[in-house]
């Protein structure tokens, strides 16, 4: 909703929900180009925090990325 | 009212190639269905009372509307009698309330199903069954009709199982999950009734259920039983007690019931009573364990189920014998919507 206001945004998606979000995103007309795909669910829900820096630090470039619609 | 039918139609004979055509393109449950032919979905469209491009409600989570063409389609393939109509209309018309979240309950990777419960005249007039056996099969309007909205949910909101439908392990009721109150042999007013709908109204309440957890007692006293319901209740794995939200459902049988009435349970006491008695110490519940990301509700030290005593919804149906109650935890982030059917 924001990326039609104009507003660069991102989806972030857990891969065991892919299929989930794309039906979604799909169903509202939004753009899957905006989508980026993170680990399985139970390390970025439950994780700790360390585990979860990681994962952001590893997905600063794909989300960058899909901002600039690249 | 026109009654041209604007869906797709497939030309197939073979019964067995109709359910091989159906079940290929992802539109049943994996049983067979009745074939929707043009003459039977015109009567279920004369059964609506409705245009066929009138639209229902919006289903999420593909947001589509369930027009009342689309609406005809699915209960045909369902097993659906024209004179189940209106209590269908009225269901999707439930689970698309915003409270229900009925996104999340079909997203979600919880078992919860939305529970169709139907109170006031409709019932005589469907022969649903209230009675023994009441959540299991061998009735056709119960069957069919909480297989139609299954149906509804899935092919008109688009709750695929497995893709979009993320159910860890889904769960019986998730094939159709529908029943009426006993109302005849139930000692205080019927839910209807204390959801504000006048005695003959005729009214369907979903409510968005995990599953059946049966409590068998069999001892003289209804508070014995109410003790035990509510020991099944205090579950710590479960989602009413993660945020203490949503309407988890009693079923008592008549006989359990009529034995509280008689020593003066009112249905507001009997509520009370599983409230206070489904509490557990806070102390005893370690949230960061068991739901880190949920906050629980406290009141004066425990653990509570829902926020309010009336917020656990209590219901007659079953065999008269008082035996089996049947407790039903909610999802937690829903609400039990009730609409007035349309007869």
């Amino acid at each position: 909703m924001l990326s039609k206001r104009g507003i660069p945004a991102v989806v972030l998606v857990t891969e065991r929900f892919v299929s989930l979000a794309t039906e979604v995103l799909k169903s509202r007309g939004v753009d899957l180009g905006c989508m980026v795909t993170l680990p399985k669910t139970e390390l970025t829900e439950y994780g700790d925090e360390s585990v979860m820096l990681g994962i952001a630090e590893a997905s600063v470039a794909s989300i960058l990325k899909a901002l600039r619609g690249e | 009212m026109t009654t041209a039918i604007a869906s797709r139609a497939f030309e197939l004979v073979d019964p067995d190639a109709v359910f091989d055509f159906y079940y290929g393109q992802g539109w049943t449950d994996g049983l067979p269905i009745v074939p929707p032919t043009e003459d039977k979905i015109l009567a279920m469209l004369a059964a609506l009372r409705r245009a066929p491009d009138e639209i229902i409600a919006i289903v999420a989570p593909r947001m589509a509307p369930a027009t009342a063409e689309k609406v005809a389609i699915n209960m045909v393939m369902a097993g659906c009698l024209p004179a189940y109509a209106p209590v269908v209309a009225a269901g999707v018309a439930a689970v698309c309330a915003p409270t229900f979240n009925l996104h999340g309950i079909q997203t979600t990777t919880n078992p919860v199903a939305p529970l169709l419960l139907v109170n006031g005249p409709i019932r005589s007039g469907v022969e649903l069954n209230c009675g023994r056996n009441a959540l299991g099969p061998g009735r056709r309007s119960n069957a069919a009709i909480g297989r139609a909205m299954r149906f509804i949910l899935q092919n008109i909101g688009g709750g695929t199982p497995g893709e979009v439908d993320k159910s860890t392990l889904g769960m019986p009721g998730k094939y159709t999950f529908c029943f009426g109150e006993d109302e005849e042999n139930n000692p205080w007013t019927p839910l209807h009734v204390d959801r504000g709908f006048a005695v003959g109204d005729s009214v369907a309440t979903v409510i968005g259920a995990q599953g059946t957890h049966n409590v068998c007692h069999l001892g003289p006293h209804g508070r014995g039983a109410l003790d035990l319901v509510a020991d099944a209740m205090a579950t710590k794995g479960n989602n009413n007690v993660f945020i203490g939200a949503g309407n988890p459902l009693v079923v008592l049988p008549s006989g359990h019931a009529q034995r509280l009435a008689a020593e003066g349970f009112s249905k507001r006491d009997v509520q009370a009573y599983l409230w206070e008695h489904s509490g557990m110490p806070e102390a005893s519940y370690d949230a960061a364990e068991i739901a880190p990301m949920f906050t629980p509700c406290v009141h004066a030290g425990m653990v509570r189920v829902t926020r309010r005593p009336e917020d656990i919804l209590v219901v007659v149906a079953g065999g008269p014998e008082p035996y089996h109650i049947t407790y039903l935890p909610s999802f937690g982030e829903t609400e039990a919507i009730s609409c007035r059917i349309d007869v």
